[in-house]
């Protein structure tokens, strides 16, 4: 019923366009920005992303510590969040390196008490019997099969705050405890309190009131670039601050933002998106 | 089901963008008309239409499946792949996506 409302009400707009002067009723939304590019998460299918904007970044024919001149903010979540972090302070050659050496440091590894899963010259039963355990708790420390740890330290060499940034990035990740996503964002010395009280207005309106959209901290951005890909089950959740200043349990910002969209068409008039599966359509 | 997500996310997005040039193409008097024949007042469309943005979409995508898998990161030659897949497609541009796009399964 609301959606045959809903199109009749649409129909009967297009057809009022048609005849009617074009002169608009309602204020236009000016956006601070042209362009906005969103990287969506998903694991290893990043490399993609990684790809996508090595080819944006020749086509531009900017350098290292230049940033892309189309996008006014990139935005991310999970996986895209950390290459979205690697945008925004351009270090081009390093989100290349990362994605050609993230297999030859085995940046994601199982907990010991797990290793056996993964491990194909383990015998079945055993693989089974720690999967059973994972599944049923049995285990310790069961949240997630992977020792978030290694990836931590492998982050840490692309990762680093005193890089400047030189296009504002936004991520998301999700608070377990309120079970919803919350953003944290980091911007150019450029912009100016003015900028960012409008910017932040315009994404608050966005994503809404009640979600936290707050600066990174310093001395936390990896853990807080790390807990946008805290997968559940794969990775433990990442404890950091809450917006109430009390620790909270965070996991990949995927679980409630995957393609953080509302950043992008809060500051931009235009946005691209970068997605790591095909149309329906496509699929086999 | 978080692919579902992110296609809904995108057509809800496309969509109110084209409400929005739709509800601004039109007088006001005639909005306030058309608002009271659905049973709406002027002042809800004009809340309504406040909270809308004129944005335009553009998508990167695969045509297929990538080669990586999701936890696939000790695979080195499907991430390579993937990788120069990804510089292929952003190569050849983004492409507008719309209400006509593409963006999810045939309903059961």
């Amino acid at each position: 019923m609301i959606r045959s409302q809903f199109l009749a009400l649409t129909a009967a707009l297009q057809a009022g366009a048609a005849r009617t002067a074009s002169q608009s009723p309602f204020p236009g939304q000016i956006k601070p920005l042209p362009r906005s590019l969103i990287l969506s998460g998903g694991g290893a299918l990043g490399a993609y992303e990684a790809g996508a904007v090595a080819a944006l970044v020749r086509a531009a024919g900017v350098g290292e510590g230049q940033p892309l001149p189309a996008y006014g903010v990139v935005a991310g979540t999970s996986i895209g969040a950390l290459n979205a972090y690697l945008v925004a302070t351009a270090q081009w050659s390093k989100l290349a390196e990362l994605w050609a050496t993230i297999s030859d440091q085995h940046a994601v590894r199982y907990k010991p008490q797990y290793a056996k899963i993964g491990n194909q010259s383990s015998g079945v039963l055993t693989r089974l019997a720690e999967v059973i355990a994972l599944g049923t708790g049995a285990g310790k420390n069961v949240l997630g099969v992977y020792d978030g740890a290694y990836l931590e330290a492998f982050l840490s060499a692309y990762i680093d705050f005193s890089r400047p940034v030189v296009t504002p990035v936004v991520w998301a990740v999700t608070n377990l405890t309120t079970n919803l996503p919350e953003y944290f964002y980091l911007v150019p010395a450029s912009v100016s309190a003015e900028q960012l009280r409008l910017a932040l207005d315009a994404v608050r309106i966005a994503v809404g009131s009640v979600i936290a959209v707050r600066p990174a901290d310093p001395t936390l951005l990896v853990r807080q670039l790390r807990a946008s890909a805290a997968v559940p089950i794969a990775f433990d959740p990442v404890v950091l601050s809450g917006p109430d200043g009390k620790p909270s349990q965070y996991a990949d910002g995927g679980i409630t933002a995957n393609t953080p969209i509302g950043i992008g068409r809060a500051l931009a008039s235009a946005v691209d998106v970068v997605l790591l599966s095909p149309p329906f359509a496509g699929q086999a | 089901m978080q692919r579902r997500l992110m296609a809904d996310a995108l057509q809800a997005a496309v969509t109110e963008s084209f409400l929005f040039r739709l509800l601004r193409s039109i007088p006001k008097t005639e909005v306030a008309r058309l608002a009271n024949d659905f049973g709406y007042t002027a002042a809800e469309i004009t809340a309504f239409s406040a909270l809308l943005s004129d944005t335009s979409y553009f998508v990167l995508q695969p045509e297929a499946p990538l080669p990586a898998t999701i936890f696939g990161f000790d695979d080195a030659r499907s991430i390579q792949r993937t990788y120069e897949l990804g510089f292929a497609d952003a190569a050849a541009g983004f492409k507008r996506f719309d209400l006509t796009s593409e963006v999810g399964p045939t309903p059961p």
